[in-house]
């Protein structure tokens, strides 16, 4: 059997290795990248090495940041008596593509589960104390997933804070905006029920 | 509910096979080994999509095969559905009317079978833990609810028993933990002692007819090592948050999860007597037929419509009076499936019933 050029198997082989790629993605990319002239491969090989030198986490909130400070916690017209905690930076840019929330983050990388080995220690919570301690919050909300451990990552964080002076609140489950009700699958409208507030 | 047809493809000794029972009563005759629990296996499966003998599915596969196929054709709430199951390994596919799902639950009020099997008899004889699994597939059949909050809860065992086996405790951990057991503790214990409050009364009333001396039969849940009466979810919350607070040192220094749902069993009692220790093999057998056909009651009311019923082998062990009555509780509605050797005497119960005969992976009227 003729295989691929060494060189290119092994392009081929790195691609397979991202998320949602297999051989025949990986194959189509490649095949792509031959065509592109010298310059081109140049700055996009380029892009990748400047990414990883230059991207870390924000010494404040712990987002990813091509900065020590990332640009939320840099910009001076947010609201820094809220703060909003998320499991992974891409919850972050979530709520932020939504555009109406205007307070800092917290990125607390990840949701417990000892079971896979990430207990109190393997997350940023001594980090968020220190975020908390050094500004003037007033609440902060625990946006972790609805699932077990996203659940049980709040309580946990509930448990840490209780004793600053800070309001605790979660945020609600519920119905898909936009849908009607009985478009959404009975869990969601069970939480959504229990999670009602008054008018 | 009705099966109106199966097809079967390397499942356990079926290469091939296709079955068009009846509607209402099937008796499968046929020698020992010759494949008989084999097809009240498969029906089973398509209700739960697992069997009642094994928690392998790799087992059902032909020997040799790579996987096995069962789809069916079946009739519920005046529709009907096409059920296709395909697995294969780790692979499972599984399809109705020709949609591709990915849930259990997707299934649920489709297809539910009340299995009678030899081995109930451990229901009364076994460890508590063959209690709790009767009780759940009843109830996470009947309600997607229990089911979420029961896999909820499982995940929420594994996570703190894995933080009480750590060299270095957290105790703030452990109570979180505490306080989401609680949470879905509280609503499995009170959806359990709601069911066994029915299955109480049910088994309780068709028990009075089995036995000729009119013997009690009652059913009792014990959560938090003692009996359980019916509560209002939010006080079983409570008792659970405060049977945790006094074992929580018992559970750091047995490095385990002692409270909880997780420790459920629910007894028979006679006359009074636990059933485990005083009564006789006739009686216990009356018994697990009783808690048969409550189930077959509370999942008839549930879903308006009668489940399908399974009878493996019983009548071997049943004496003439038993096979009698058992004809006038069967409901004459649902659709039965019955084994039984050439040399068993079903009584009453074949009045009516058509014939099918297994033979080495094979069925003939
Ligand atoms: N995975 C498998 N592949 C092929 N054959 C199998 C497999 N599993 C079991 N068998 C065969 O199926 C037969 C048993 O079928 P089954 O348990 O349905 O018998 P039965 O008719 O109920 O017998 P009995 O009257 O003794 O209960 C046995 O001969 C067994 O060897
Ligand atoms: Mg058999
Ligand atoms: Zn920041």
């Amino acid at each position: 059997m003729n295989q691929y050029p060494v060189s290119i198997q092994k392009v081929i082989k790195w691609f397979s290795r991202l998320p949602g790629i297999g051989y025949k993605s990986a194959e189509r990319m490649v095949t792509k990248l031959l065509e592109m002239s010298s310059d081109e491969i140049d700055s996009f090989a380029g892009a990748m090495i400047e990414m990883k030198q230059n991207i870390r986490n924000c010494s404040e909130c712990n987002a990813i940041s091509d900065h020590k400070i990332c640009a939320v916690c840099a910009d001076s017209s947010r609201d820094r008596t809220i703060v909003c905690l998320v499991e992974q930076a891409k919850d972050m840019f979530a709520i932020e593509r939504g555009g109406g929330y205007n307070g800092l983050y917290f990125v607390l990388g990840g949701k417990l589960s000892p079971l896979n080995g990430i207990g109190p220690d393997q997350l940023a919570f001594s980090m968020l104390e220190t975020f908390i301690d050094n500004n003037n919050f007033t609440e902060i909300i625990l946006a972790t997933g609805s699932d077990v451990e996203g659940e049980a990552t709040s309580v946990y964080t509930q448990r840490l804070l209780k004793s600053k002076d800070i309001k605790i609140s979660r945020i609600a489950y519920g119905v898909p905006v936009g849908s009607s009700i009985d478009f959404a699958d009975e869990m969601t409208l069970l939480r959504a029920i229990e999670g009602r507030r008054q008018y | 509910m009705r099966l109106l047809s199966l097809r079967l493809v390397n499942f356990r000794n079926y290469k091939e096979l296709v079955f068009k029972p009846k509607e209402r009563k099937n008796i499968l005759v046929g020698k020992n080994a010759s494949g008989k629990t084999n097809i009240l296996e498969s029906i089973y499966f398509l209700s739960t999509l697992r069997s009642f003998r094994t928690a392998k599915s790799k087992e059902l596969t032909a020997w040799g095969e790579n996987g096995f196929f069962i789809s069916a054709k079946l009739q519920s709430s005046g529709m009907e559905h096409n059920v296709k199951i395909f697995i294969s390994g780790k692979k499972k596919v599984v399809s109705l009317n020709e949609t591709n799902i990915k849930k259990g639950t997707q299934l649920l009020g489709v297809f539910y079978t009340v299995i009678f099997s030899p081995s109930d008899m451990d229901l009364i004889k076994g460890d508590p833990g063959l209690r709790r699994k009767f009780l759940d597939v009843l109830l996470s059949k009947t309600s997607n609810y229990y089911l979420s909050a029961l896999q909820d809860y499982k995940k929420v065992i594994k996570q703190k028993n894995k933080v009480l086996k750590s060299q270095y405790i957290d105790k703030k951990l452990i109570e979180t933990y505490n306080q989401q057991i609680c949470i879905y503790g509280a609503k499995i214990i009170f959806l359990r002692s709601l069911a066994v409050n029915r299955l109480n009364v049910t088994a309780g009333k068709i028990f009075k007819n089995f036995s000729r001396a009119n013997d009690n039969l009652m059913v009792q849940y014990f959560s938090l090592y003692r009996p359980m009466p019916e509560l209002n979810e939010c006080d079983i919350k409570n008792m659970v948050a405060a049977e945790l607070e006094k074992s929580f040192f018992k559970e750091i220094k047995q490095k385990i999860c002692l409270v909880g749902p997780h420790r459920d069993d629910f007894k028979f009692n006679i006359n009074g007597r636990d059933a485990k220790s005083f009564s006789s093999e006739g009686q216990k057998r009356s018994i697990v037929f009783c808690l048969r056909l409550s189930e077959y009651e509370i999942v008839k009311k549930k879903f308006k419509e009668p489940p399908v019923i399974l009878m493996d082998d019983v009548f071997g062990e049943l004496d003439k009076d038993k096979k009698n009555m058992l004809k006038l509780v069967i409901d004459p509605q649902s659709q039965v499936f019955v084994t039984c050797t050439e040399t068993d005497t079903l009584a009453g119960l074949a009045n009516g019933a058509e014939r099918f005969f297994v033979k080495d992976g094979t069925i003939q009227k």
